[in-house]
Parts: structure tokens; C-alpha cells; sequence
């Protein structure tokens, strides 16, 4: 084996008392794929900045070695001042949000110009064309006098990637692409990880998605706790039997759906002022007891659609019919009764101010159902039906995550609807949460007998909780199918490509 | 092509900015017309003499010459009209003549509002300076013991009053270092006041200033950059100011009426012969179309320089008007 | 790990209300504690520096500063606070109904509010003192035309944003009716930072108060009024600075105890995430 590009051994960092990374030994190889997996919290987010000589303030770094092997020999990383000299010459960045990580009033050709001078380029412009149309733009004139806040999200990723490849660093450190973002940008960095590792660096990705580590990593170091829990080849670590694989579950046994309708809708139709439009004509039903699935990718108008379906929003045209019933006819005030929602945001959408038990009663004090006293005994018995007893106290600042969603769950269950309205129930969620929180909602829908409509961008959640999935693209269903039928009989290009982004056996970290 | 659109995209904003600055004089002056109607006393009476007996003329010829007066003043028509009269005036420049002197308020004031303009713009410079200073300090370790220091000092400034910095300093600089006390408007002179002027409106924009740095130093872009190998230098001039400047032209515009209302005690105790200590002294004499004048004449400046900050922000800051155009 | 804020701001804001606690009970004291009549002449020399008898000195007409100095307070803090009680609460629930409006209403009245923001407060207090004649009521209605704008404004953008908040979309959702809304939703994000503009605004008025007075122009003498000696003070300003200095420094500590009430309760609204005014 070669001698590694990067060693190092011993590597501590903490910003109190305790240390957020204890003691870590990394050997990063020419030509390699390292990913470090770990949940958030592990202590990857401080290892990413150590490797690049860059931890925030009152944070401490030691140790044992921190060696870079360059060309012109070898370098020890313990000083800011050596750090200086190789940072973005020999050790490259690709931060996690492209977007946001290209100075915004900037021109593209300026930052590229500079990036290049730094490497100690040439600079000039023909240099700056050469650079732009290595980072895959096939017409660098067209780009080159944006601002790049006017960039798209992918052209912002070519430009970011390109950037950090221009001086050809010997190392190149990538933050994964935020889990919000939709596969399709996942798998193109996936694919430059893998062309820049072949053009000779040692690459570094830092994720907590077991997918795209099995799929791309050569080797691979789980971090847990800031210690090293596991590392070696991706084969071994990942390998059968180990502990970090667990199979999807598979989905939920359907309950009996019922032939009544609790929602409906036939054309439904919104734009907003200034806008293209954001629904086109969505026809969807659901019948009661039936669980449904709504895919699609980010500014597909999977939001908007689920604000129009609870009254938030009104649609511009078609028909809405809730439970038989338009809005019109029933008014919303006793409809919102039939239909109650577990938003996206779930610490956002509790009211910090309140307790758990006060925002569970919160719907049954709004619609006046029953006695305050009743109505309290029942948000208990629903905050211990979420696993939540005994918080009843608490308010959302002193709530994980994962019990806030628990919370807004046993709050939208509280007026026993017909319907249930789930906005990327457990996007917000780490990954080892999430299995538990669909668990939890799978339950309740069963038990109740209700319905529910997932939104999602992500298919796995909605195979493991939809009887049928319907794929929104553009404002319009473009596709709808029973679950199980989706991966065989789905046709439409964009379902094709949701498949291609989430592939079957792969695996969720727990 | 980019150029063109770029021009285009700054007229329309320049465009914009004259007609919104334009509805504003206009709402603005009717509410100072509303300030002027509504106090005791209409413009006959002010002609005449508030204690109404004219030794000239008996009651009755009095009587008679008020309301002749009042005819040609449009006094008996509608408030609309009036206003309408008003206004029309206002636009030629004909705001009357000091009571005092004789001589017209715009050419009194005219000769005044450089005096002004020299003082406020020292004053602005020096708390735009001091405020940078102070800001780039801070923001180099954010809780730390300097900062801790500067905000006890931004404090201090803040709550100081106006009179009475100016006041002592008078009193004090005199002695200390042979400020002339008396004189005409001179460099030597503009100094103190100016001065005076900076502390008092330094703490708003450093305070901003110090946020807004620190909030872009610790931006993704920011981070990026360093890892590119940008030193600190280049990092905060070229990739952190700018994002960090634009949203403070605003609150310069605000910065300019605190700095107007710090002028009206700077200008009467240093004796500078400005707008406002002319005002100052017009109170005391009655002399009603200076107050007027004066009046009209800060407001106006005032929209004038907030429309004008907003339009340079949008030209500074295009990401302003791309959110304007998304919105709309 | 961003540090926009220095500290808890409990610290801060404690000085500062203890500061301003301590001028309130101060004036509210001054019958028991003076010990001379404010009002009487030649209870001393004319003109003498601070002295055992009188702790701060006297004016030119013999009278005791420090009694005339706390009686005083009791004039400056009333008339501040029925002041600011008004500009506050109509200043808010013109913005709040604003916001409730929406529409044409909202547009019309944000280029109102923004217009008479940036109208300097010193200047309309001056002119309607011109207009109208010195007084210490001319004074304080001429800061009270403008001063609720800023009240207005802030509560308008602050409903706005308290009613597109992810937690108020779900109480929408839930069916919460407008009161409901406005009871857990709105008010919790409104009165911080409706507090902090309130002292950051109280301050000013009393700047721009005593400022006017300074120049003859707010309240008239012979009342014991901060303002008002401050008039007569700034006479005497080179034979006897201490005539200025006594109810200047009253003043300037009223200011920063509203002041450091004011940011501190600005790092408290920071950490707890909530909107910060300026």
C-alpha cells in the first residue's frame, strides 16, 4: 500500500471541558474514497473543519500527527501558519449547501480567477474559460458574469465542486448535500467524488447516509461520540452481519379500506402572483382507512398542495371535497375537525411558550370539545400512547426532535380525524429516529382506522407506510399506482428517476 | 449583454426611487400642512399681528382689511383648495418673507444650508468611522474582552445627552485646547461639534455593523472561501463587506435624522451658523414662515436621502432587487 | 457556534432597572429626603459649588439643586411615562390592526409608518413649539405626532411574521379561531420586542425633551423640571457648570438605565431566537 497522502493520528479537539473529537487516527490514500459515517452529533461536522484547519474559536485542537505528504515533501499541519500555506492549495473543500457557500455578490469568473490565483495560476481569461468549462460548463461565457446568487442549484454545485478541483488539491474533503435537497444532487456529487478519486486525490466524504457510503466508499471510519467506533475497507465495515446494516421494513399490512371517500379532489388549480403556477390539476382520492403517498421533488408543488387540502390556501380552481363535503358547503372550521396535519417543521410548529400537554388539548380547547378537565386527561392518554408519559410538562425547548414530532403527532390525533395530513413526517429527523417515528405513525393510522396522505421526497418513507403512491411533477399527479406495483409498473421519467435515487436493499443506519 | 441589462436594471430602480420619493414629498407635505393649519392663529392673524389691534387702523377697518386679506389668501375656500394654493406655492419656492429681516425664507435659509451640510457630513464621517472602527474590532472575537469593552463605551455613548456632551465640551475645549468659543463657520471650528454630532449616532450603526459582520463571517460563503485559501484579509474586503454593508445604507438614512436632531442642540451651543440654529432663533422671535420653511425643508431632505439609500442599495446589492422582482 | 449577542443580558438589564428604579423612587421620595424647599429662595448662596449643606450646590437664586433636582424627576418621569404609555399602546394596536387588514390597507399604511419613522422626532417637536409657543405639553405632543409610528411599524411586521410562523400555520390548521391565534401565537412574539423599542423610545424622549428645554424651548422656568434648569443652567455655563451638570447627569442617568434595559433585554430576545428591533 501506498504511503497515505494525509496521517493522522491522535487528533483531539474540544470546545469545553469534554472533547467532541477523542483521540482519532485517519490515513487518507491517493486515488480512495474515505467516508466517514456518523449520526449528527458524532463529532464528523468538528472532523471535517480539523481536516481543513479550520475549527471555530474557543475550540482546541492536538495531535499526536497531522502530516502532509506534498510533492515537494512532507508538511506538519500543527502550526495556523502551515495550514495557511496548504489550505485550498493542497487540501480542497466541498461544503455541504452549494448555494450558500459561493460569496453571493460575486461574479462567477471573479471567484474563479481567484481561486486559481491563490493556487498560483495564470489567471487570466482564457485560464478562467479553461477552468469554467472543466467544471462542466458547456458555455463559460454565459456564466461567467452572473452574481452567484443568481446561479441555479446545480450550476452552483458545478461552480462549488469546480472551485475546490481547480488547483488539484491532494485532498479534497466533501460535507454531504443537506438531506432536504433531493437525491438527483446526491448522485451527482457522487459521481465527481468518484471521477476526482480517480484523477488521483484522496477523497474524504463525510455523510450519515449508509446508502451513499456503500455505494461509493473504498474505505470507510464510523464515528461515534467523537471516538472512532469502526474503521476499514467498506466491504468489511459494511459487510453481512454487520451491525450498521439493517433491512428496510417492509411495508405495513394493509388495513381494510373502506369504499367512502374522505377526500377528493378533480382539478385542483393555484398560482401565485408573479409566479409560473404551482398546481396545474391535481385530481386525487383517498378512501377512508387508506393510506396514500404524494412523491415528488423539491418545487414539485407538494406543499403548496397540502396547504390548499387544509385550508390555508385557496385554490385558484376544481374541486375540493372533504369527507362528501366542499368547503363551501361545510365551512372550514368544522371540516379542520376532520382533517388535522403533522407538519414538517415539528419544533417549529409547536408553540415554544406552552407545554406538551397544553399544545396535545390545544385542538380540543379550539373546537370547545368536552370538559378542560376531560380534555386534559385525554392529551395525557395520548402523549403516553407516543411514548411521551410523564413529559406532559415540558415544553418543545426541552423536548428532542424526535419527541417534538411525537408531540405534533398526538396533537393532530387528538380530534380523532377521519384523515391525516403528514408533510415529510421525519425529514427533520436523524436517520436513527426515523424508523421509530414511521413505526409510530404506521400504528396510530391502523389502530384508528384512519386515513392518511404522506408527502414526501423520499420513497422509502412512503413504502413503508402507502397503500398507493401518486408521483406529483409540475403541479400535476403523473403517476399513481399501488405501492407495490410502483417499482415494476412506474413509467413516467421522473418516477423512473426517484427509483434510481433510492434503490431497493439498501440500507438506513439505526 | 450583461451590461445592458445591468443598465436597464439600475435605471428602472433609479426610476422607482425618484417616483416612490415623489409620493412620499407629497403625503409628507400634506402632513405639514395639516401641522401648519392646525396651529392657533391662520396666516392673516400671523400678518397682522396676533394681539389684532394695528395702530394704523380702527377695528372696523381692520376688520375689513383681514378679511380682504383673507380673499387673496384663498382663506374662504375648501380646505382641499387651500392646500392646493398651499402646495403650488410651495413648489415655486415662495414660502414669504422673515418677519425679522424682510428679506424671502428661502434666500435666509439658503445661505445657511452649507454651514449645515458641512457639519452634518463631518458628523455622519465621524460616526461611520468611529463605528467601523469599533465593529471590525469586535467582530474579531465576539464575546471577548474587547468586545465586552466596546459595548460598555457604545453604551456610554448612547446614553449621553446631546446638550450635555456639547455643553462641557464647549465649556472644557476652550481651556484645553484653545477651541474658539466665538467666530465665523471654520474648519477650526467644525471640528468639536462635529464630534459631538459622531458620538451620538456611532452606537446605532456600529451595533449593526458588528451583527452584520459577524453573521457574514459565519456564512457557508465565508467558510468556503477560507478554505480556498482566501487570507483574512482578502476574506472581509473582498467576499465579506460588501454582503455586509449593503443592508446598513438603509439605517444610514435613518442615521441622518438622528444626526438632524442632534444638529438642532450642536448648532445652537457651538453658535454655527446653520438651518437649525436659525430656526431656533426664528422660535423665539415669531417668525412663523422660517418655522415653516424650516420645516418643509428637513422633511424633504430626509425622503430625499432615505429614497436615495434605497435606490444605492439596490444598485449595491442586486440580490435587493431580485427578492423585490420574486415578490412582486 | 455563532456569538452575535455578548451575554444573558439578565445582567444588563438588571443594571439598567435598578438605574432607573433608582431615579423613580428618587423622585417619588423627594418630599421625605429633601432638605430644603425646591422652590425657596436664598436658602444658600447664590452660584456655590457643591458643599456639605447643599450637596449639589446652589442656583442663582440661592436655591438647594438637590431638592430642586429630585422634585424635578418627578415632573420629567410622570409626563415621560403618560407619554410613552400613549404612543405605545396606540402605536401597537394601529399596527396590529394594520396587519389584521392586510391587503391595500397593510401596503398603504407600511409607507405611512416608514415615512414618519424617518421623520427626526427633534425637529417636528421643534416646529410645533414654533408654531404653537414653548411649553413642556407643546414639547411632548410634538415627539408624540411621530413617536407611534415606530410602535405601529414594529407591531406590524412582528404580527405578520408571528401569524407565517410554522407554529401558528399548525394552530390554523388545528382550527384555531383569530383569538386564539392572537392570545398564543402573537402575543408571546410581540411584547419582548415591543418592550425593548419602548425603552430604546423612552430614552430618546426624554433626550429630545430635556434637549428642547436646554434651549428655552420645552419646559419654562421657574418650575423645578430637569429641562427647565437645565435653561437656566446653560446661562451660567462658564461661571457655574455644576447648574447644567446636576440635571444633565440626572438625565444621562435615567438614559442609560433605559438604555442598558434596552439591550439587555435584546441579548434575552436573541437567545431565546426571537425578533431583535433596532
Amino acid at each position: 500500500m501506498t504511503a497515505p497522502v494525509l496521517s493522522v493520528s491522535g487528533l483531539t479537539v474540544a470546545y469545553g471541558p469534554h472533547p467532541v473529537l477523542d483521540g482519532i487516527d485517519l490515513d487518507l490514500v491517493a486515488g480512495r474514497v474515505h467516508v466517514v459515517l456518523g449520526a449528527s452529533g458524532s463529532g464528523k461536522t468538528t472532523l471535517l473543519r480539523a481536516l481543513i484547519g479550520m475549527v471555530p474559536a474557543p475550540g482546541r485542537v492536538s495531535a499526536r500527527r497531522l502530516l502532509l505528504r506534498t510533492a515537494a515533501g512532507e508538511v506538519d499541519l500543527s502550526t495556523p501558519d502551515a495550514w495557511r500555506r496548504v489550505r485550498g492549495r493542497h487540501i480542497g473543500l466541498i461544503a455541504q449547501d452549494p448555494a450558500q457557500a459561493l460569496t453571493p455578490l460575486r461574479r462567477a469568473a471573479s471567484l474563479v480567477r481567484e481561486a486559481d490565483r491563490l493556487a498560483g495560476g495564470a489567471a487570466d481569461r482564457a485560464r478562467v474559460e479553461q477552468l469554467l468549462r472543466a467544471a462542466g460548463f458547456a458555455d463559460p461565457g454565459a456564466v461567467a458574469s452572473r452574481y452567484c446568487f443568481e446561479l441555479s442549484g446545480g450550476m452552483a454545485q458545478r461552480l462549488g465542486v469546480g472551485l475546490a478541483v481547480a488547483p488539484r488539491p491532494a485532498v479534497l474533503l466533501a460535507d454531504e448535500p443537506s438531506t432536504a435537497l433531493d437525491g438527483l444532487a446526491r448522485a451527482r456529487l457522487a459521481a465527481t467524488l468518484r471521477q476526482v478519486a480517480g484523477d488521483g486525490a484522496a477523497v474524504v466524504l463525510v455523510t450519515h447516509d449508509v446508502a451513499l457510503a456503500a455505494g461509493l466508499a473504498d474505505d470507510i471510519t464510523v464515528l461515534h461520540d467523537g471516538r472512532l467506533a469502526e474503521a476499514g475497507a467498506a466491504a468489511e465495515v459494511l459487510g453481512p452481519g454487520s451491525k450498521w446494516m439493517i433491512g428496510l421494513r417492509p411495508a405495513a399490512p394493509p388495513p381494510a379500506v373502506r369504499s367512502t371517500r374522505v377526500l377528493s379532489t378533480r382539478g385542483l388549480r393555484k398560482r401565485y402572483r408573479g409566479t409560473g403556477p404551482v398546481l396545474t390539476g391535481v385530481d386525487i382520492d383517498v378512501a377512508d382507512g387508506e393510506v396514500v403517498g404524494i412523491a415528488g421533488r423539491s418545487g414539485a408543488g407538494k406543499t403548496t398542495l397540502l396547504r390548499c387540502l387544509v385550508g390555508l390556501e385557496r385554490p385558484d380552481g376544481g374541486e375540493l371535497r372533504i369527507a362528501g363535503r366542499t368547503p363551501a358547503e361545510a365551512g372550514w372550521r368544522a371540516l379542520r375537525r376532520l382533517v388535522q396535519v403533522v407538519p414538517q417543521d415539528p419544533r417549529g410548529s409547536l408553540n415554544p411558550w406552552r407545554t406538551a400537554r397544553e399544545l396535545v388539548a390545544d385542538p380540543l380547547d379550539a373546537h370547545r370539545i368536552g370538559t378542560r378537565a376531560g380534555r386534559r386527561a385525554r392529551a395525557d392518554d395520548l402523549l403516553d400512547r407516543v411514548g411521551l408519559a410523564g413529559l406532559e410538562h415540558r415544553r418543545p425547548g426541552q423536548l428532542s426532535t424526535g419527541q417534538c414530532q411525537r408531540v405534533a403527532i398526538a396533537r393532530a390525533l387528538a380530534l380523532r380525524p377521519r384523515l391525516l395530513v403528514a408533510d415529510e413526517p421525519v425529514t427533520a429527523l436523524d436517520a436513527p429516529l426515523r424508523q421509530g417515528v414511521l413505526d409510530l405513525l404506521g400504528d396510530v393510522v391502523r389502530e384508528h382506522g384512519m386515513a392518511a396522505l404522506v408527502i414526501s421526497h423520499d420513497l422509502y418513507v412512503l413504502e413503508a407506510l402507502c397503500h398507493r403512491i401518486a408521483v406529483l411533477d409540475a403541479g400535476r399527479i403523473v403517476e399513481d399506482l399501488p405501492a407495490a406495483a410502483l417499482r415494476d409498473d412506474g413509467t413516467h421519467p421522473l418516477t423512473r428517476a426517484l427509483i434510481e435515487c433510492h434503490p431497493t436493499g439498501e440500507t438506513h443506519v439505526r | 449583454m450583461a451590461d445592458r441589462r445591468a443598465w436597464t436594471r439600475a435605471a428602472a430602480v433609479v426610476a422607482r426611487g425618484v417616483a416612490t420619493a415623489a409620493g412620499l414629498l407629497l403625503v409628507a407635505s400634506m402632513l405639514v400642512f395639516a401641522l401648519v393649519r392646525a396651529a392657533p392663529g391662520d396666516a392673516v392673524d400671523v400678518e397682522f399681528g396676533e394681539s389684532g389691534a394695528s395702530a394704523l387702523l380702527s377695528p372696523e377697518e381692520e376688520a375689513a382689511a383681514r378679511a380682504q386679506r383673507a380673499r387673496e389668501l384663498g382663506l374662504d375656500r375648501g380646505v382641499p383648495e387651500q392646500y392646493a394654493r398651499w402646495l403650488d406655492r410651495v413648489v415655486r419656492l415662495d414660502l414669504g418673507t422673515s418677519f425679522r429681516t424682510g428679506r424671502p425664507v428661502v434666500d435666509e435659509l439658503g445661505d445657511r444650508v452649507a454651514a449645515s451640510a458641512a457639519l452634518g457630513g463631518a458628523g455622519f464621517l465621524v460616526a461611520l468611522g468611529s463605528a467601523w472602527l469599533i465593529a471590525s474590532l469586535s467582530a474579531r472575537r465576539p464575546g471577548g474582552p474587547l468586545d465586552h469593552a466596546l459595548r460598555l463605551l457604545s453604551l456610554a455613548a448612547t446614553a449621553v445627552p446631546t446638550f450635555l456632551l456639547g455643553s462641557l465640551g464647549l465649556r472644557y475645549a476652550a481651556d484645553w485646547f484653545g477651541y474658539p468659543v466665538a467666530g465665523e463657520a471654520s474648519w477650526r471650528r467644525l471640528w468639536l461639534p462635529a464630534v459631538v454630532l459622531g458620538v451620538g449616532a456611532m452606537p446605532v450603526v456600529a451595533r449593526l455593523l458588528r451583527a452584520s459582520l459577524i453573521s457574514e463571517y459565519g456564512r457557508p460563503y465565508a467558510l468556503a472561501a477560507r478554505a480556498r485559501g482566501a487570507s483574512p484579509a482578502r476574506l472581509t474586503f473582498r467576499h465579506v463587506m460588501r454582503p455586509a454593508f449593503a443592508p446598513l445604507l438603509t439605517l444610514a438614512g435613518l442615521t441622518l435624522s438622528s444626526l438632524v436632531a442632534a444638529s438642532v442642540i450642536t448648532e445652537v451651543i457651538f453658535s454655527w451658523p446653520g438651518v437649525s440654529e436659525y430656526a431656533v432663533s426664528a422660535i423665539s422671535a415669531k417668525d412663523y414662515p422660517v418655522v415653516q420653511a424650516y420645516l418643509l425643508l428637513v422633511v424633504a431632505v430626509v425622503v430625499v436621502v432615505n429614497r436615495a439609500m434605497d435606490v444605492l442599495q439596490h444598485l449595491l446589492d442586486p440580490r435587493v432587487a431580485h427578492a423585490a422582482d420574486v415578490a412582486a | 457556534m455563532r456569538v452575535t449577542r455578548w451575554g444573558t443580558g439578565y445582567g444588563l438589564f438588571a443594571v439598567g432597572a435598578a438605574l432607573v428604579g433608582l431615579m423613580v423612587a428618587l423622585a417619588v421620595a423627594a418630599p421625605l429626603i429633601d432638605r430644603y424647599d425646591p422652590a425657596a429662595q436664598g436658602v444658600g448662596p447664590a452660584l456655590a459649588g457643591p458643599s456639605v449643606e447643599h450637596w449639589l450646590g446652589t442656583d442663582r437664586f440661592g436655591r438647594d439643586l438637590a431638592a430642586r433636582v429630585l422634585h424635578g424627576g418627578r415632573t420629567t418621569l410622570l409626563a415621560t411615562a403618560a407619554a410613552l404609555a400613549l404612543v405605545v399602546s396606540v402605536g401597537t394596536l394601529v399596527g396590529a390592526a394594520v396587519a389584521a387588514v392586510g391587503s391595500i390597507v397593510d401596503r398603504l399604511a407600511r409607507r405611512l409608518f416608514d415615512l414618519l419613522v424617518a421623520f427626526p422626532v427633534m425637529v417636528v417637536a421643534l416646529a410645533l413649539v414654533g408654531l404653537w409657543g414653548p411649553s413642556l405639553a407643546t414639547a411632548l405632543a410634538g415627539v408624540l405626532i411621530v413617536l407611534w409610528a415606530p410602535f405601529a411599524r414594529l407591531s406590524r411586521s412582528l404580527v405578520r411574521t408571528a401569524l407565517a410562523e410554522p407554529s401558528a400555520v399548525a394552530a390554523r390548521a388545528l382550527g384555531a379561531g383569530r383569538w386564539r391565534l392572537l392570545r398564543y401565537e402573537v402575543w408571546p412574539r410581540l411584547r419582548g420586542p415591543v418592550l425593548v423599542l419602548a425603552a430604546v423610545e423612552a430614552a430618546q424622549l426624554i433626550g429630545v425633551v430635556a434637549g428642547l428645554s436646554f434651549l428655552g424651548l420645552g419646559a419654562q422656568p421657574p418650575s423645578a423640571e430637569w429641562g427647565a434648569m437645565l435653561q437656566e443652567g446653560r446661562a451660567a455655563l462658564w461661571s457655574a457648570p455644576h447648574l447644567v451638570l446636576a440635571p444633565g447627569i440626572a438625565v444621562l442617568v435615567t438614559v442609560l438605565g433605559l438604555t442598558c434595559m434596552a439591550e439587555g433585554l435584546r441579548d434575552m430576545l436573541d437567545r431565546a431566537g426571537q425578533a431583535v428591533p433596532e
